[in-house]
């Protein structure tokens, strides 16, 4: 597997938010970040995709700046060579016995930011009507809403998300995708967001970063991450079917899997060879697409 | 610095401990010295019994009760309500402590560093917010032990010099053991942690000090000059309001010294470390 990847190649220097060169964040037993390097283009959002474990609240602990690499460096490609982060690492962090409003005023304050921002941020989040009830009391929504409000109210330039549908109800998960869609077509800020919901993911994200055990396999746009997923088959056979597919077989279980394109009289002649019990047609899914990356040898 | 300090203070002004901390310094304030009232009164009434004094059994024990009353008036149990072990100086010291863990784990520190704040603003603007928080509720328990000692017990004699005696060491020993809170808070990372030491640390130092004290004073004047330096052993000068000159300059500056050394070696501490 490849650690090192661009999203977009093609894209020049200002195109890009930031860069990595060779992260790597090691602790005493595990190296949670193997080398990392990309590119992130900017006003995109970025779906960083990779099982639990894998690295990803590590990479987003070293970016946001609350952790420190063991070596490796980021570069932000804007003017002061700074970006404004908005961020919700884990969990949303906020003051549980205070209200929404003071929530955003407390961060006002902390950033320097004119006060009378807070109820249009209130209003932003859907949070207005809350009153002086404390933060505490929220649903887990409404603190996903208040954390991502906080978040917001700097005017991030990257706004990083680390696993915001944990806990939210389907109701709770469609609202919140439609909001930072719409957020991230009105203000033009970069997302990146963590997560191992792909199906989730697969409805919001323009480019994919797939990390696994520390190092980054694949970074590619929805676009041609979309193009090559094509159809499958299924099948369940008597003969051993690997010497009349040779590399192109995936074994899940007892069934194997084959996918396409595929040059349909040939395939149906191989088939009726091996004695096939079970056949389904389907069209490959992000998850059954990310297994393929991660443990199907693709290379970035 | 001017932000993260109208920040915390904002944040401080608005969270529960604002109207707690003030709540049980006035609670504080008032049953400590009325507990001594209480033993006062008893006591006063035990001494009453004519018959008991006449008991050969008795009369010892009622003599020795009789020298407690003479030194039980508004002034000594005002005095003794003083010293950071005594009650209200541990509870505020733990609850300093805290206020300064806690945002670990709701993630307001975190949220702080995502925002560029630096590290060392960081913890310099939390110590300087609980600092201010233990002198302030300090004062208030203070007076209010006073006021109840006075009413308790009625007139107190106590002179301007004894006064500034007790307000200069206590606002320094109570600015130390809040910088060692905080220093706690952001080593440990943990609430309970966090308590214990807080807790514990000035009642075990002046537990330990006030066994060897009398060794201490009866040494060359030097020894107890340095000794000033402890924290811990200042709150013995506290307790008697009674201290020489150097000492009133030896000991906030020993004080002011301790708490910038703690402070910048928990800033150098925190700039260090990953943030969960």
């Amino acid at each position: 597997m490849a650690a090192e990847a661009d999203v977009f190649t093609e894209k020049t220097d200002t195109e890009f938010l930031f860069s990595t060169e060779g992260i790597t964040k090691k602790y005493k037993l595990t190296t949670a970040n193997d080398g990392i390097s990309v590119s992130v283009p900017r006003g995109r959002i970025i779906g960083f995709v990779g099982e639990n474990g894998s690295g990803k609240t590590t990479f987003l602990r070293l970016l946001t700046g609350l952790s420190y690499p063991t070596s490796g460096s980021f570069k932000f490609h804007t003017e002061s060579g700074k970006c404004r982060i908005g961020a919700i690492v884990e969990t949303p962090a906020y003051h549980p016995s205070m209200s929404a409003e003071d929530n955003l005023r407390f961060q006002a304050k902390l950033c320097g930011i004119d006060e009378s921002k807070v109820p249009e941020m209130l209003k932003t989040v859907g949070l207005q009507d809350t009153g002086k009830k404390k933060a505490r009391f929220f649903s887990l929504g409404m603190r996903q809403r208040l954390g991502i409000g906080i978040a917001l109210l700097s005017d991030p330039e990257l706004l990083i998300l680390d696993e915001p549908t944990n806990g939210l109800d389907p109701q709770g998960i469609i609202e919140l995708r439609e909001f930072l869609k719409q957020l991230c077509r009105v203000k033009k800020i970069t997302l990146m967001i963590s997560s191992h919901i792909l199906s989730e993911l697969s409805l919001l994200a323009d480019d994919y970063l797939f990390i696994h055990k520390g190092k980054l396999v694949k970074s590619i746009s929805a676009e041609d991450l979309f193009r090559d997923m094509g159809k499958q088959i299924r099948f369940r056979c008597e003969e051993d079917p690997s010497g009349v597919f040779p590399g192109v077989l995936q074994k899940n279980g007892e069934w194997y899997v084959l996918s396409g394109p595929f040059d349909y009289p040939s395939l149906l002649e191989k088939l009726s060879k091996l004695g096939v019990t079970d056949l389904e047609t389907g069209t490959e899914t992000l998850e059954t697409r990310y297994m393929s990356i991660i443990y199907g040898g693709e290379r970035a | 610095m001017k932000r993260v300090l109208s920040a915390d203070f904002f944040e401080f002004r608005k969270s529960n401990l604002f109207y707690i901390v003030p709540i049980i310094a006035v609670v504080l304030g008032f049953i400590l010295p009325m507990l001594y009232f209480g033993l006062f009164a008893l006591l006063n009434y035990l001494s009453g019994f004519e018959q008991l004094k006449n008991n050969p059994e008795f009369s010892a024990a009622l003599s020795s009760l009789d020298s407690i009353l003479t030194v039980l008036n508004s002034k000594s149990v005002f005095l003794s309500t003083l010293p950071m072990s005594q009650g209200f100086g541990v509870v505020i010291i733990g609850i300093m402590g805290f206020k300064a863990v806690r945002p670990f784990g709701t993630g307001i520190y975190r949220n702080k560093i995502i925002a560029k704040i630096p590290r060392g603003q960081i913890y310099v603007s939390e110590s300087v917010v609980c600092v201010v928080a233990a002198e302030v509720s300090m004062i208030i328990y203070t007076v209010t032990s006073a006021l109840t000692s006075l009413l308790a017990f009625g007139k107190m004699e106590i002179t301007g010099r004894e006064i500034l005696t007790v307000c200069v060491l206590s606002v320094s020993v109570y600015m130390f053991y809040t910088a060692v809170a905080v220093y706690t808070a952001f080593f440990s990372r943990s609430v309970p942690l966090t308590l214990v030491i807080s807790i514990l640390l000035p009642v075990l130092t002046q537990t330990i000090i006030s066994f060897v004290s009398p060794v201490i004073m009866s040494a060359p004047e030097v020894t107890a000059y340095i000794m000033t330096a402890l924290p811990s052993f200042q709150c013995i000068y506290m307790a008697s309001a009674n201290a020489p000159d150097a000492v009133l300059i030896i000991a906030p500056l020993a004080d002011i010294l301790w708490t910038v050394l703690l402070t910048a070696a928990g800033a150098a501490h925190f700039r260090k470390k990953d943030i969960n």
